[in-house]
């Protein structure tokens, strides 16, 4: 950057301050550009297909989807589904990442590498893992089978909606710990000691100083995790088959079984769509007020 | 022990565990009104300290005491204690009259009242228009004054600071010593400041207590410290310091390896191991008229430093550094008997520490 007479006499040019890493306005589309052309030819021009599938008959697909009353079956299966395993992975991860937040750099770096694992395997992988743990031949389910557990009723509750939230928390956990680890290590935790010095129980200090500032990232966080596990269908698919109706298995249905109804497809994919960016957006939208109400505390 | 004092500690022991490091009977009172500095290098045991009376650590042994209290299975938010930490602690998603107000609030103050106390502190401390300010958005400066109004707002019975001033520059640092003297003063208070800027502590503290190996090796006051330390490693510590080795040779001499010293009548037994302590400051370039302690040698090092330049003046046996406002060559210096002072000789090795 050339420093003129004028900013080497203590005033600042703010357009050139303004530049990202000094970077040209030209370069910095440049670097966009990949990026941009992922979200265009494979999200974009998809979504695009499949919007013209699904308004094709002017919008009877809708009315076939929403007239259905499985529809509505199956988006209460995966609402509950989504609050279950979403619920019950932002607690496991919270506590895994308060855990890693106080162990020293070098223990924390093996166990987040061990912890981050599983997101490298794709639903069906982990949905088999299970099916061979805790399944009817499952080796857990054999040697529970020695000590008088019922292999039929407990290997049941895997291929249940409950054990498809477990399941699912498998790789959600995962998600949950990489958000709120890097928020728990900059923590200052002499904030709890402050707090409890001015006269606060390490109860009231948590709450009062810890949680407020972990909040925004843990609706984050469950947000994420919801959206994922709420489109997610390989793990469910495996695991339970199209038994349990939940949304991503109807329209799995609708695409492979005889008599395919491809708009009907293609509008509840755009449902699918919608309900999953509604979550992200909620979760952007609670995060942004829960910074603004501190900020006007 | 003084049954008055704000904060007692009686022979208090701690070691964490699987270590050597911690504190070892540790003895201290501090008065109503009184600050009392606690320095030392990096791990001495002073921090520990800090903790112990707070009650985030538990003492192996021994007594703490706060306005006559045992505070013995005492949590820290019963101590009553308003601790200003090195990081500050201030809640970063509260603003600064609601990190000030917080105190109150957990002691069930209603809240206008709390807002209106909180509003008043912050004025004491020049942060009243910064009120509504959220921590990240003050410099470290307004930050640590947002610390030092939450930690007396409450009207607690000691001050407690740990380091507080490391994070400042150096300009700051002076500003805020004065500030923290000004408000201590001024709310009448007790206050332990932990600190390992020797110089902050000689002007900001009633009394200073120097610690080392967990240890309080000399509490008193700053001149005191500084004038009469009662080990070696003391007045390397705090400020600067000629220190050599010495031997009594006489009733009011020692000989040291940079020359025959004569010094003040000492007492001491001939051929006593001793180590002798001139402050540089102390250091006259010239000879004595009478030509006592008058060492002659060439200049090593020569460092302006403003109002004095500190040289080093090498002379056969060693170096002597002095201090002086006066400029032009200097090729010999002298020293008074009154200033060489006599240390236990505790550390062979001794050579010139400055």
């Amino acid at each position: 950057m050339t420093m003129t007479a004028s900013s080497t006499a203590g005033r600042i040019a703010p357009r050139k301050a303004a530049r990202p890493f000094g970077l040209r306005p030209g370069t910095l589309i440049l670097l966009a550009a990949p990026g941009m052309l992922l979200l265009a030819f494979f999200f974009l021009l998809p979504l695009a297909a499949v919007s013209v599938d699904a308004f094709a008959e002017g919008g009877r697909a809708f009315q076939r989807v929403f007239g259905n009353p499985l529809f509505w079956q199956g988006l209460a299966g995966s609402t509950v589904l989504t609050l279950v395993a979403a619920t019950f992975s932002l607690l496991v991860g919270f506590a895994v990442a308060l855990h890693l937040s106080r162990l020293s750099a070098r223990t924390r770096g093996v166990l987040v590498f061990l912890i981050a694992l599983p997101l490298t395997f794709s639903g069906l992988i982990v949905a088999y893992g299970f099916i061979l743990t805790y399944g009817r031949a499952g080796f857990v389910t054999q040697i529970l089978a020695v000590v008088g557990v019922d292999p039929v009723a407990f290997s049941g509750i895997l291929f249940s909606p409950i054990g498809l939230a477990f399941a699912s928390s498998y790789y959600l956990i995962p998600r949950v710990v990489m958000l709120l680890l890097p928020v728990l290590l900059n923590f200052d935790r002499a904030q709890i000691a402050a707090a409890e010095s001015l006269g606060a129980t390490r109860i009231r200090a948590i709450f009062d100083v810890l949680v407020p500032q972990v909040l925004p990232t843990a609706v984050t966080a469950f947000c994420l995790i919801a959206a994922v596990v709420f489109g997610a269908y390989g793990t469910a698919l495996a695991l339970v088959g199209t038994q349990l109706n939940i949304l991503p298995l109807q329209l799995y249905s609708l695409i492979s079984e005889t008599g395919s109804d491809f708009p009907a497809a293609a509008a509840l994919s755009l449902v699918l769509t919608a309900i999953c960016s509604c979550i992200m957006a909620v979760g952007e939208i609670a995060a942004a007020r829960a910074e603004d109400s501190h900020a006007h505390a | 022990m003084s049954t008055k004092a704000a904060v007692a500690v009686e022979n208090v022991s701690f070691t964490y565990p699987g270590t050597q490091a911690g504190v070892r009977d540790i003895t201290l009172a501090i008065e109503p009104g009184e600050l009392v500095a606690v320095i030392g290098a990096s791990g001495c045991g002073k921090s520990t300290l800090l903790k112990l009376i707070a009650g985030f650590l538990a003492p192996d042994s021994g007594r703490i005491f706060i306005g006559g209290r045992d505070m013995a299975n005492t949590p820290p938010r019963a101590r009553d204690l308003g601790i200003v930490f090195q990081s500050y602690a201030l809640f970063p998603h509260m603003t600064a009259w609601e990190n000030v107000a917080y105190p109150l609030k957990v002691r069930g103050v209603a809240a206008a009242e709390r807002r209106e106390r909180a509003r008043k502190a912050l004025e004491l401390v020049g942060l009243g228009v910064f009120a509504e300010r959220r921590p990240g958005a003050m410099s470290g400066g307004q930050q640590q004054r947002v610390a030092l109004a939450r930690a007396l707002v409450f009207q607690p019975r000691a001050l407690l600071l740990d380091e507080p001033l490391s994070a400042l520059d150096a300009a700051m640092r002076l500003e805020m010593r004065d500030e923290i003297r000004r408000l201590q003063q001024a709310h009448g208070i007790a206050a332990l400041h932990i600190t390992h800027d020797q110089e902050e502590a000689l002007s900001m503290a009633d009394r200073v207590a120097v610690m080392r190996a967990g240890r309080i090796e000399q509490i008193d006051t700053p001149r005191a410290i500084y004038e009469r330390p009662a080990t070696r490693e003391i007045a390397a510590f705090v400020g600067h310091a000629n220190l050599w080795p010495g031997v009594i040779d006489g009733p009011q001499s020692v000989t040291t390896p940079v020359g025959r010293f004569v010094t003040r009548p000492h007492g001491l037994g001939a051929n006593t191991t001793v180590t002798v302590l001139v402050r540089p400051e102390r250091v006259r370039p010239g000879p004595a008229p009478d030509g006592v302690n008058t060492f002659a040698g060439t200049l090593a090092r020569d460092r302006f430093l403003g109002a004095l330049r500190r040289f080093d003046m090498a002379v056969p046996g060693g170096t002597i550094t002095g201090e002086t406002g006066e400029a032009g060559a200097i090729d010999q210096v002298h020293v008074r008997p009154e200033h060489v002072q006599l240390l236990p000789g505790d550390s062979p090795n001794d050579d010139q520490k400055t």
